[in-house]
């Protein structure tokens, strides 16, 4: 069975963010920002989210190795900034300690007597959002399967990478599904590299989220998404199912046309580990 | 000009709640409660607020009729129970009277330095969460029909009353676009009897306020309960103005994906005829 490597110190996992920064990641969404800065929000909560669960009382344990791979224009680099920007992988303890800086954000809660009170909150960053330029998305996923082979001969007995995967468009440089099918045949002994993808829009719409067939898809570019999209490993299904999606055998980890809740939610299982060791 | 009869004991307005109680209203809202819970707390609030706002030195004037319609299943019920469950509406000096308790919360206050304080208060409850069975929001409003249909027969020359209906979801007992329609010719000689919808959503979603254009509700239910909200009248637009929302000729008064701040502030604006009265 696949998918059953405790994850530990000695035997971390790897998630590895691909995000897409073409210039059209700049449109507005229903949030009121654009799809650039909402995904920016939530890939830097994801981040933070993962720092707080492996942080113990003797410190940040190295359970993750965490990447983001950022492509736009021509350009297809280390989506980190400082420190972190000479590398595409860091353990979660560097990334700790490197955030780009720490913003205060607002945040309105329930006073717990029917009323609103505003709180602020610490919230870091890492990311920033960009959006210039075509897709290069073939050279971002080249790219992505050299940072996971390398990764992979590294932690042999791991439990394997979960490639995340955010765009909003169609690739400029040329069909990206060879690539995405040699990623997905990258492995550890304990199976085959994940990759999802989450296609993002402003366009409204009706969403599909962990589809089991191309035939629920309407055009060419959301097939071929489906078609480089892993299924769902049980653990990660059942986590979506919990959170109220229709999950069937083969559900694919792919949501085309997401809206804002559906980009949390993806990143917030697409981030479940199975199992953490030695907490 | 409609919506201005002086309120006073002589010529009190009626406050209508309608309350879907579907097994979705289960779901918890961004700040942990469920929608269902948040919903009550705001409500009892909101009763206990027209309570303070009608209490003089020689006690509490009835200003008002106050009732709260509650559906869910195949049906339509009293929100009220205990002493209160006998009559659709009552006048506010027997709400204070009769609550079905009085909780005690603890609030959270802003400090002086920013921080968070919390502070223990009275919670007078009158009306309770539940969350259970299909959305009968037609049985909800045509039960809506039959009090303000006896209440404006019995109170012609009254500021007309006003009907705050809040949901998450769409009926399941037919389309409730002829029923509101119905609500809304009902009249005293101020004017119409004003409806006004509450959307509520647990997503990530920014809300819409008031709009005035049906085109920027992407749902084809949302659209519905935009042309079921009757326009905001004056003393409506004021009071969302000084909350600061920027309310367009044409705005009605409908929210639609609402989190918890617009749940209140829904609630706010919607009984204000509660600061006309003759002081």
């Amino acid at each position: 069975m696949p998918y059953q490597a405790e994850i530990s110190r000695d035997n971390p996992t790897c998630f590895l963010f691909v995000i897409d920064q073409s210039g059209s990641m700049d449109e507005i969404t229903e949030t009121g920002r654009s799809k650039a800065a909402f995904v920016a929000d939530v890939l830097n909560k994801t981040l933070y989210t993962l720092v707080t669960s492996c942080s113990k009382s003797d410190g940040v344990r190295n359970y993750f190795d965490i990447g983001v791979l950022a492509y736009g224009g021509t350009a297809v680099a280390s989506g980190f900034g400082g420190v972190l920007s000479d590398g595409i992988v860091h353990p979660i303890h560097a990334i700790s300690e490197h955030t780009l800086r720490i913003e205060e954000r607002k945040k309105k809660v329930d006073d717990g007597a029917g009323g609103i009170i505003e709180l602020t909150t610490k919230f870091p960053i890492w990311f920033d959002p960009k959006s210039a330029g075509g897709t290069p998305m073939r050279a971002a996923l080249n790219k992505t399967m050299e940072t996971v082979t390398d990764w992979c001969d590294a932690h042999a007995g791991s439990y394997p990478p979960t490639i995340l995967h955010v765009t909003d468009g169609q690739s400029t440089d040329g069909a990206p599904e060879e690539m995405a099918d040699g990623l997905r045949k990258l492995s550890t002994k304990d199976g085959p590299v994940l990759l999802f993808n989450l296609h993002v829009t402003t366009n409204g719409g009706a969403e599909t989220v962990f589809p089991t067939s191309e035939s629920d898809l309407a055009d060419e570019y959301s097939r071929m998404l489906f078609r480089m999209s892993s299924p769902l490993p049980a653990h990660l299904a059942k986590f979506a199912s919990d959170k109220g999606y229709t999950i069937a055998d083969g559900s694919r980890g792919f949501i085309f046309n997401g809206d804002p809740q559906c980009i949390v939610d993806f990143f917030e299982i697409g981030t479940r580990p199975k199992l953490v060791a030695d907490r | 000009m409609s919506y201005q009869a002086e309120i006073s004991r002589a010529s009190p307005t009626a406050i209508l709640m309608v309350v879907d109680q579907s097994t979705s209203m289960s779901q918890r809202l961004s700040g942990g409660q469920s929608k269902a819970a948040f919903l009550a707390d705001v409500l009892n609030k909101t009763l206990y607020t027209i309570i303070t706002s009608c209490s003089k030195a020689d006690g509490v004037r009835d200003y008002f009729h106050v009732g709260v319609v509650a559906y869910s299943g195949e049906n339509a019920r009293n929100g009220f129970a205990g002493k209160l469950a006998g009559e659709p509406l009552h006048v506010v000096s027997r709400l204070a009277e009769a609550p079905l308790r009085v909780e005690t919360r603890t609030r959270k206050v802003a400090g002086a330095n920013g921080d968070v304080v919390e502070q223990s208060v009275r919670f007078p409850v009158w009306f309770e969460p539940k969350s259970h069975g299909k959305t009968s929001m037609c049985a909800g409003l045509g039960a809506a029909i039959d009090i303000i249909q006896q209440w404006c027969a019995a109170h012609p020359s009254a500021f007309p009353p006003t009907v705050l209906h809040v949901t998450d979801g769409h009926p399941s007992d037919g389309n409730p676009e002829s029923a509101a329609d119905r609500l809304k010719t009902l009249a005293t000689h101020d004017g119409g009897c004003l409806l006004f919808n509450l959307h509520v959503d647990a997503g990530e979603g920014e809300p819409l306020i008031f709009p005035n254009d049906e085109r920027a509700v992407r749902d084809r239910f949302g659209k519905a309960l935009f042309r079921m909200s009757s326009l905001l009248p004056p003393h409506a637009v004021e009071a969302a103005a000084r909350k600061g929302y920027d309310v367009r000729p044409g705005a009605r008064g409908f929210v639609y994906n609402a989190g918890i701040e617009a749940i209140a502030d829904f609630f706010d604006i919607g009984t204000r005829p509660a600061v006309a009265a003759d002081r």
